[in-house]
């Protein structure tokens, strides 16, 4: 009985709170969209990834972090989201490609913005952390995203196999470009006019072409990924460098 | 639209709760347990350093009451068809709670298809429960083997008629949930006091490995092959010695990272022949056909044999395995595409490293040992 007067008193307090909180507030998703020469990504599909090699992804994922949006008509930034993470590993076709994955920031001041701000990785006060401060579900407690031989989180990692002599079996190399550690952080500016209305949820598409962030510092070849398999020399940060500079350029919003 | 929906939900739920406070004119007779003091003490988790938190459901928090009747359950027998088996049965201490068999048999003698899995530390895992982790918490894998017909077999109402008419158990759920009468015990309570307990199975935090890198520890020495291991497993960006590729998925501190995975232990011709489709069963997707939940390596020389199926006698095996005896599929990991290439020092090495996650002090634990024995 007890127990029932109780809940209903909360029931009807949530209702009315929760009602009374989101005048004036409206939600925003990023939908996250990835491609592959501007056909949707697809695990464990083939693609050409150069004249001779061709590539099947098995993980493609990042983190995001100081989500900010840029207010309309002043130079005030506010920032939505600390931290995200955000993966493709489990699309498996066409259509879950189109849906991409979603990040949804709820109850933001209804307001005009002119763009947003965007880390790619985990900026350094975060990467200082590591899994065992968090829980398991936590985006910051994944085991699987934590190298203590390095220090850091893997801000993106792209994990893929290599057909090279074309028998249609990928076993014949490996991609594990993971990339990590402070000075691989990057940030990235997205001009966009968008309005959060009351009540609402506005979304903003944002598309990643994951060959892009292939390309060798010529812009216009790609890296060598059978003398360059993967990116676990921390001594060696040409690579994960380079990643993270085309991470930038090959992320952009669809109007 | 959903406001409406909240109005009319609530409304709904008002005229019935208004009715039945009125018309019920008969008082309610008292419990037969009200007598008994309710007053549950928090349960305080002994996490060592190194772990993450453990995150505990707010509707099923942990006291000293309900960790208790949750291990009185787990071994008790009473769960079972012929009272012959209980969780313990299949989940022995002594081999990090698995029962050291390939595959274990239930009451009537018929054998799953996969193999008993160690409870250390299982309160931590947050990507689903069992081998494929088709079940999603504690609370609800708890009351899966009581039915299932290769486990204890029994039907939930009959333990629930057990556990109500039973002496002692009553006045345990009295004291662990606040109940008034017996007729309040449900399979859904004993769930919540098995997952209680299991919540408690925690390494000791005095493996070796944990003494001397998670406590840090002055003077645990490793020796030359146990740092060789240490090295091969976790790729040690400053070794020279090839990457072992075990941490990509057995990462410490568990030792798993709790993700699905084609280890490439079966063999298969497409993605639709996996004997075991594992993960795949569950999601429905293709590309996870084959996959299981890589499992912990904590306590490893101690729950021979290995994998879902107990194929492997010995941690050699399986070492050989992942050598030389990896079966291809489209979505075999990624990190094994590539021949290992280790050589028998270098898979003795690894094994001498597994040797140093062995935590005695778990599996001696008297807090987790049959409670029905002296
Ligand atoms: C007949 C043997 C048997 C009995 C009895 C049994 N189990 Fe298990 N247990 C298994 C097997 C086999 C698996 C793996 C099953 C699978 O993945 O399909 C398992 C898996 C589990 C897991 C999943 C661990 C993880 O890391 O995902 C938990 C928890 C568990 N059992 C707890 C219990 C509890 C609690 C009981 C008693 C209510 C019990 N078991 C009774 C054989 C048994
Ligand atoms: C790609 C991920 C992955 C990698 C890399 C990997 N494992 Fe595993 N491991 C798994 C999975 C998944 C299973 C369970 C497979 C099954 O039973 O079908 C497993 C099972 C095991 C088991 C059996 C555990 C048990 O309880 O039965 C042992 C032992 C083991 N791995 C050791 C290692 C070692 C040593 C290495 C490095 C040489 C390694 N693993 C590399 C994913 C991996």
């Amino acid at each position: 009985m007890q127990f029932k007067v109780f809940s209903l008193i909360l029931l009807l307090s949530v209702a009315i709170s929760s009602c009374g909180d989101k005048t004036g507030k409206g939600d925003l998703a990023i939908q996250f969209l990835a491609t592959y020469d501007g056909a949707p990504l697809v695990m464990l599909q083939e693609y050409p990834y150069n004249d001779t090699l061709d590539i099947l992804f098995q993980k493609f994922n990042f983190y995001i972090s100081n989500l900010t949006l840029l207010e309309e008509g002043s130079e005030k930034e506010r920032e939505v989201l600390e931290i995200d993470f955000v993966e493709f590993d489990a699309i498996d076709d066409v259509a879950k490609a189109a849906l991409g994955f979603v990040v949804l920031m709820e109850d933001l001041p209804a307001h005009s913005y002119k763009g947003l701000n965007l880390g790619l990785g985990v900026p350094a006060g975060l990467n200082a952390t590591q899994e065992s401060d968090y829980p398991d579900s936590h985006p910051l407690g994944k085991a699987s995203h934590y190298w203590s031989g390095w220090g850091s989180y893997i801000f993106t990692m792209i994990n893929g196999k290599v057909d090279s002599d074309d028998d249609g079996q990928f076993d014949d190399s490996s991609v594990l470009y993971h990339t990590g550690s402070d000075d691989s952080y990057r940030t990235k500016e997205i001009a966009h006019q968008f309005r959060v209305e009351e009540g609402e949820t506005t979304t903003i598409v944002l598309e990643v072409d994951l060959h892009k962030l292939f390309l060798d510092t010529d812009g216009v070849h790609y890296i060598d990924i059978i003398a360059n398999p993967a990116t676990h020399d921390i001594t060696n940060k040409t690579i994960t460098n380079l990643v993270m500079d085309n991470f930038q350029n090959a992320l952009y919003v669809v109007e | 639209m959903w406001w409406n929906r909240k109005v009319f939900l609530l409304s709904f739920f008002l005229l019935g709760f208004f009715p039945s406070c009125t018309e019920d004119e008969s008082p309610p007779l008292p419990g037969d347990l009200e007598h008994i003091a309710y007053d549950p003490q928090p349960f305080d988790l002994a996490i060592p350093e190194g772990f993450p938190p453990m995150e505990i459901p707010e509707d099923n928090p942990l006291t000293v009451e309900g960790v208790q009747l949750g291990r009185f359950l787990f071994y008790d027998p009473i769960l079972s068809k012929d009272s012959s088996m209980s969780c313990s049965s299949c989940h022995l201490p002594q081999g990090s709670f698995t029962d050291n068999l390939a595959l274990s048999a239930g009451v009537d003698g018929l054998t799953g298809d996969r193999s008993a899995m160690s409870l250390l530390n299982v309160g931590f895992y947050t990507n689903g429960l069992f081998w494929d982790g088709r079940s999603h918490s504690l609370e609800h894998q708890a009351l899966q083997p009581v039915e299932n017909p290769v486990e204890l077999n029994v039907m939930w109402e009959t333990v629930e008629a057990r556990l109500r008419k039973h002496p002692d158990y009553p006045a345990m759920f009295r004291k662990a949930f606040g109940i008034e009468d017996s007729k309040e015990i449900t399979r859904v309570l004993a769930g919540n006091a098995i997952a209680q307990f299991q919540r408690t199975l925690i390494s000791s935090g005095t493996s070796k490995f944990d003494r001397k890198f998670l406590n840090k520890e002055i003077g645990i020495d490793f020796s030359e092959e146990e740092f060789r291991g240490f090295d091969l497993f976790f790729d040690n960006p400053d070794s020279p010695l090839p990457d072992g590729q075990c941490f990509h998925c057995h990462n410490a501190p568990l030792f798993t990272i709790d993700e699905y995975f084609n280890n490439g232990l079966q063999e298969a011709a497409t993605l639709d022949d996996f004997p075991d489709l594992g993960r795949g069963a569950i999601t429905g997707q293709k590309i996870d056909n084959g996959k299981m939940r890589a499992p912990t390596l904590r306590n490893i020389m101690l729950t021979a044999p290995y994998m879902h199926d107990g194929r492997f006698q010995t941690i050699e095996e399986v070492l050989d395995f992942y050598n030389e005896g990896l079966h291809y599929a489209d979505n075999l990991d990624e990190n094994l595409v590539i021949p290992l290439g280790l050589t028998p020092q270098m898979k003795a090495d690894i094994i001498a490293f597994l040797h140093t996650l062995t935590d005695t002090a778990f599996v001696n634990n008297p807090q987790f040992s049959n409670p029905f024995e002296p």
